[in-house]
């Protein structure tokens, strides 16, 4: 996966579209506001979880207020970024993203976000599965 | 389709045996509950998938705990 996308939203967000396959094997690609800062892998308005989720977890609690808990999978075969990660149902997170742009469905955070490689510049966040492979000195 | 009371009746399952799960499953195990009992383990999600679906259940309502998994609370720095 190699994504390098221009800002979007009313105040200009990074973002990227992840493709999820869901408990009946169909493929769905999501425009997620990408926030380094959150501590969830993924968060979805609630109609989104409800058609993407693959099975279920306990709720956690978060200043959004308690969110429902499920098991999420990225699907992208041709990059290898096949993963099944903890996502969460917010109507609250889902109002915020879609404020800022219609098409944003929710949030990708540092979590998943570091499973790859990410970075921006003044116009254009950027995403790559897998990361480079960087040497590292002694 | 999602079933909220099969969701619900699998996580107070899960509540209920969470600390039998944990001793009784290796670490970075996956464990299935529907009909609220445990219905199918492996170190392999998909296996435990497909032992569900072809045990008739849907996989949406049932809970998948990964052994040593702990709940992620935290806060969610997003502004309107």
């Amino acid at each position: 996966m190699n994504q390098k996308n221009r800002y979007l939203g009313r105040t200009p967000r990074p973002w990227l579209e992840i493709p999820f396959r869901n408990s009946a094997g169909i493929i769905h690609k999501v425009k997620l506001i990408a926030d380094t800062g959150c501590p969830q892998g993924i968060i979805l308005a609630p109609e989104w979880f409800d058609s993407l989720v693959t099975s279920r977890f306990d709720s956690i609690r978060t200043n959004f207020g308690e969110m429902d808990s499920g098991w999420l999978q990225v699907f992208d075969p041709d990059s290898g970024f096949v993963e099944l990660v903890r996502g969460y149902s917010s109507a609250r997170v889902g109002e915020a993203a879609s404020a800022s742009h219609a098409d944003f469905a929710g949030l990708i955070g540092l979590p998943i976000l570091r499973l790859g490689e990410y970075g921006g510049d003044a116009s254009e966040f950027w995403f790559r599965y897998p990361a480079s492979q960087t040497p590292v000195n002694p | 389709m999602v079933d909220k009371t099969e969701v619900e009746r699998n996580l107070e399952a899960y509540r209920r045996m969470k600390d039998d799960l944990d001793r009784t499953y290796p670490m970075r195990e996956f464990v299935a509950i529907a009909g609220g009992a445990v219905a199918a383990h492996s170190q392999d999600y998909e296996d435990v998938f497909r032992v569900l679906k072809s045990a008739g259940w849907e996989t949406r309502n049932c809970v998948l705990v990964r052994i040593g998994d702990e709940p992620e609370d935290g806060d969610i720095l997003l502004t309107l």
